[in-house]
């Protein structure tokens, strides 16, 4: 344990903690798991960390409603464990390590059943934060249409912290599916990958996610000998007929003269599984990125050589490992001059705040005006956001 | 209200507005601001001082800059179809119209988007991109006039956000005119531009915190099939049931839609759907999406109704009798003026297991009030719409009609629900946010509210109360039907 953390228990404790914080200018880090602490610019290591482990547990779970309320320390294996148990589950990629439903909203780790579910943000329905002055709010609600009131849980997830501590999240889930499976292609050549996710992306099937991948991150998270420089992988969850009805559809309309591996259940939410350490704890520096979606082929076959990577034409978004840091700034600024963005996801600690998050844009004043109204003295993880947030 | 009292701008601000767009896009006279004195709202009149035609981003920020200069208030206005008194000013403030601001800018289905301007009617976006075998998803009710604008103020819902989504999921980026004149852009054209949420902020914020002048929407994809059902029940306890039971299994159709026997009489009048004797409620169900394993659903829902006891359950046979079906739900607010010489309805939501019991005991309310009630309404969200019916010539039916109203809402909020699914707290209820939340999240929100729109000229007395107006507690319900 950090030599400066603590461990409130309650929400009441939380919030007593923090206002004495408050009041003595004292900055915190807010802690879940610990596992994602690399994004953003690194925290100072003379900050009290507080720490949501011991602020866990299903708080309720109304499985005819598709509704579930959990403490925010509760780790997210154990979210899934509890909710599987009525054959529901959070359709959120399943984390690795000891991430916490706190701790993914934090850094607004979603992955890539973002497709089909949306991110966290869509998944969200209502919360409970406790502010840097120690007030405590329930925001949202436990509906799944709500709009009373300004919805500040969507400013809070991706905040790292910076705005207030999540302590309790109501959260929509789904039935567990009678089938689930993945289909996946390789092909050699990455523009020919990438038009034909785009063709399946344009097409009337429904996938739960939709990514394409170069070799090296294929390789890392599923185990199939296909070959190949790029793959694509399509997954399909829903009554058996549906799955089974998208893998004709892909082997009849989007084959070419290849062919499509269908993997099953298990082994599919491997894949899934294996796709956030891959950019995370495996990678010494990786980028988040995004732009149009009718770009990112372009953006590809400008920055895609290592074959570290992986995009999602449904969001227009991807990662991407880079071997040395001289290559972020053209990738950057390619990105940037076509709309998009690049964030360093993962990188080395001495990184400043616009290496980071890449060039300030005009947003950044109404950010900093948010930052000002919920933490005026700035104790939650300063610096580490945006525009020096 | 009487002209005499009509409030009214100095000459010389006359001048210096007109300024900005031309004299003959600002309308001053009388008889014209009368026209602009409500929304969907129309119990609750109050003309603007002013009405503006805007046709571009730069007009909207220098007339709000001009605004603040002088301290006058401004309020944003699409089609004013809104159900919450959102568009009214309450202060004699100007209106900002922008429905001249109707272009689409751009299509790009390879990336699954466009941008168009605030004005845009709903349903003209979806007509633009049909052939391309896209759409918009977000379908109010009234989207044949509303705007785009005004659905991103609103966040607004309709029968397919049950699977797709209500506005704040198919918004990518927004240009905004902040209260401060400064114009941004917020998100993008992709997903996870980095920093706080903003398009989730201003999402929903009822134009309380900057005009939106540009909007970057997504477009879905057409689905390959679409499957209608109307299943008929001798009872609404059976039809509740049913929802409950279809979402329980893990169905989430694109629609599931509940009219009761009231909607049903009068949709019937005018379009013969031929609903069985004896119905006292009905389902819209609709699965759409690629074709395969949808017979499954189908049947499975069948099941369902059988088991509930349903009188008939029948599948639209083609797109014609699919598009009647939609024809009596998406007409059912107007078909209800037939029956009933005023109504006012609410738009409270409920954890949707709790139908069967909150349908009761609105009944229940209504009756002891002597009043009638209609219901047509998202059932698989949750979301109702009970229209009170009654007749405004007598001033006892109005009270009542308030009183059963501001009951029902009551009710919502006491089983765990919310005072509004998507029409918005306007200033129609915001007198009601404190049943909702308690005071630290209130005060915060208003902290919100002072850090983008310190002076509160920006569309006030909307959306969230401010910790000290009495003006705002004394309106905890405005009155409210729609034509
Ligand atoms: C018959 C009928 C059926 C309806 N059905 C539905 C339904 O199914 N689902 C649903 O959600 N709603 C429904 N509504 C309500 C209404 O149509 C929606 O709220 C709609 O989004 C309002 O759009 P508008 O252009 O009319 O906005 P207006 O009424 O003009 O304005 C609404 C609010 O938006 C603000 N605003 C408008 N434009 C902007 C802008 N560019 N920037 C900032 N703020 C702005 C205004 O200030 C106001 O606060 C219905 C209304 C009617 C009359």
């Amino acid at each position: 344990m950090h030599e400066n953390e603590f461990v409130p228990g309650s929400e009441e404790e939380l919030s007593s903690l923090l206002a004495r914080f408050s009041r003595d200018g004292r900055p915190v880090l807010p802690v879940g798991g610990g596992s994602h602490l690399h994004v953003g610019v690194t925290p100072d290591p003379c900050w009290a960390r507080v720490s949501l482990a011991s602020m866990t547990g299903l708080v309720f779970h109304e499985a005819q409603d598709l509704v579930a309320s959990f403490r925010a320390g509760t780790r997210l294996d154990e979210v899934q464990e509890v909710l599987g148990k009525r054959k529901q589950r959070l359709p959120l990629d399943p984390a690795h390590g000891p991430s916490t439903l706190g701790g993914c909203l934090g850094v607004d780790h979603s992955g890539i059943l973002s497709h089909r579910f949306g991110t966290l943000r869509d998944l969200v329905l209502g919360m409970t934060v406790v502010l840097a002055d120690g007030r405590i709010i329930r925001v949202g609600g436990r509906v799944v249409k709500n709009v009373a009131g300004y919805d500040l849980s969507k400013i809070m997830i991706g905040s790292l912290g910076t705005l207030g501590m999540m302590t309790e999240v109501i959260v929509k889930v789904v039935p567990e599916a009678e089938t689930e499976a993945m289909f996946v292609r390789g092909f050699e050549d990455i523009s020919e990958a990438w038009e034909t996710a785009l063709r399946i992306n344009g097409d009337q099937l429904e996938p739960s996610s939709l990514f394409v991948a170069g070799a090296e991150a294929a390789r890392a998270v599923c185990a199939r000998e296909v070959p190949g420089k790029a793959f694509v992988f399509m997954g399909a969850t829903g009554v058996t007929a549906f799955v089974s009805g998208h893998e004709r559809h892909l082997n009849q309309d989007h084959a070419g003269t290849g062919r499509w591996v269908r993997i099953e259940a298990e082994e599919a939410r491997d894949v899934t599984k294996r796709l956030p350490p891959f950019f995370s704890q495996g990678s010494p520096l990786s980028i988040r990125f995004g732009c149009r979606t009718g770009l990112l082929g372009e953006a590809l076959s400008r920055f895609g050589q290592d074959s570290g990577w992986v995009v999602q034409p449904g969001s227009g978004t991807g990662w991407l490992r880079l071997v040395s840091y001289d290559l972020l700034s053209d990738l950057r600024s390619w990105l940037e001059g076509n709309g998009g963005y690049a964030v360093v996801w993962k990188g080395p600690e001495n990184l400043r705040t616009e290496e980071i998050w890449g060039t300030s844009r005009d947003d950044v004043n109404v950010m900093r005006s948010l930052k000002k109204a919920l933490d005026p003295r700035r104790i939650l993880s300063p610096g580490r956001f945006v525009g020096g947030i | 209200m009487p002209i005499s009292s009509l409030p009214r701008l100095e000459p010389r601000l006359l001048t210096e507005l007109g300024s900005f767009v031309g004299s003959s896009n600002v309308l001053t006279a009388s008889t014209d601001l009368l026209a602009y004195d409500c929304d969907g709202t129309t119990l609750e009149k109050l003309p603007p001082s002013a009405v503006v035609f805007v046709s571009h981003t730069r007009q909207v920020s220098e007339i709000v800059q001009w605004c603040a200069r002088n301290k006058i208030s401004y309020t944003a206005r699409g089609a004013g179809t809104g159900l919450s008194g959102g568009a009214l000013t309450l202060d004699g403030g100007i209106l900002i119209e922008l429905s001249r601001m109707n272009r689409i800018l751009s299509v790009d289905t390879r990336s699954g988007l466009a941008v168009v301007e605030p004005g845009l009617v709903n349903v003209h976006l979806t007509r633009a991109v049909s052939e391309e075998g896209y759409y918009f998803a977000p379908d109010p009710s009234s989207q044949a006039a509303c705007t785009l604008g005004g659905n991103v103020a609103e966040n607004s819902g309709g029968p397919h956000t049950l699977k797709y989504g209500v506005t704040t999921n198919h918004i990518l980026g927004l240009t905004v005119v902040l209260p401060s004149g400064e114009i941004v852009e917020v998100g993008g054209e992709c997903r996870g531009t980095p920093g706080y949420d903003l398009i989730g902020l201003f999402v929903g914020s009822e134009g309380t915190l900057g005009i939106v002048t540009r909007i970057t929407v997504r477009l879905m994809r057409a689905p390959q099939t679409t499957r209608t059902l109307l299943l008929s029940f001798s009872s609404t306890l059976d039809a509740s049931l049913a929802v409950s039971a279809i979402i329980a299994q893990g169905i989430i159709p694109a629609a599931l839609e509940m009219m009761d026997r009231l909607v049903c009489e009068a949709v019937e009048k005018k379009l013969s759907l031929g609903i069985p004797e004896g119905t006292e409620a009905v389902l819209l169900v609709e699965i759409d999406g690629f074709e395969a394993g949808q017979d499954d659903l189908v049947s499975r829902i069948e099941t369902i109704g059988s088991a509930h006891d349903a009188l008939q359950v029948r599948a639209a046979r083609n797109d014609a009798e699919r598009s009647d079906l939609w024809r009596a739900r998406k007409g059912a607010f107007g078909a209800i003026g037939s029956i009933s010489p005023s109504y006012y309805t609410h738009d409270g939501v409920i954890p949707r297991s709790k139908l069967p019991e909150v349908l009761a005991r609105i009944d229940e309310i209504v009756a002891e009030e002597g009043l009638r009630v209609a219901n047509v309404f998202h059932a698989g969200d949750g979301n109702l719409h009970p229209l009170l019916l009654f007749d405004e010539r007598e001033a006892d039916q109005i009270v009542r009609a308030h009183r059963a109203g501001e009951a029902i809402l009551r009710l919502c909020v006491e089983v765990g629900g919310s005072l509004t699914g998507e029409h918005g707290i306007g200033f129609e209820k915001i007198g009601a946010m404190s049943w909702l939340f308690d005071e630290a999240t209130l005060s915060v929100m208003h902290g919100v509210r002072l850090a983008l729109n310190p002076d509160q000229l920006c569309n006030p007395g909307k959306a969230v109360p401010s910790p000290a107006s009495c003006r705002e507690v004394r309106r905890v319900f405005g009155s409210k039907r729609y034509a």
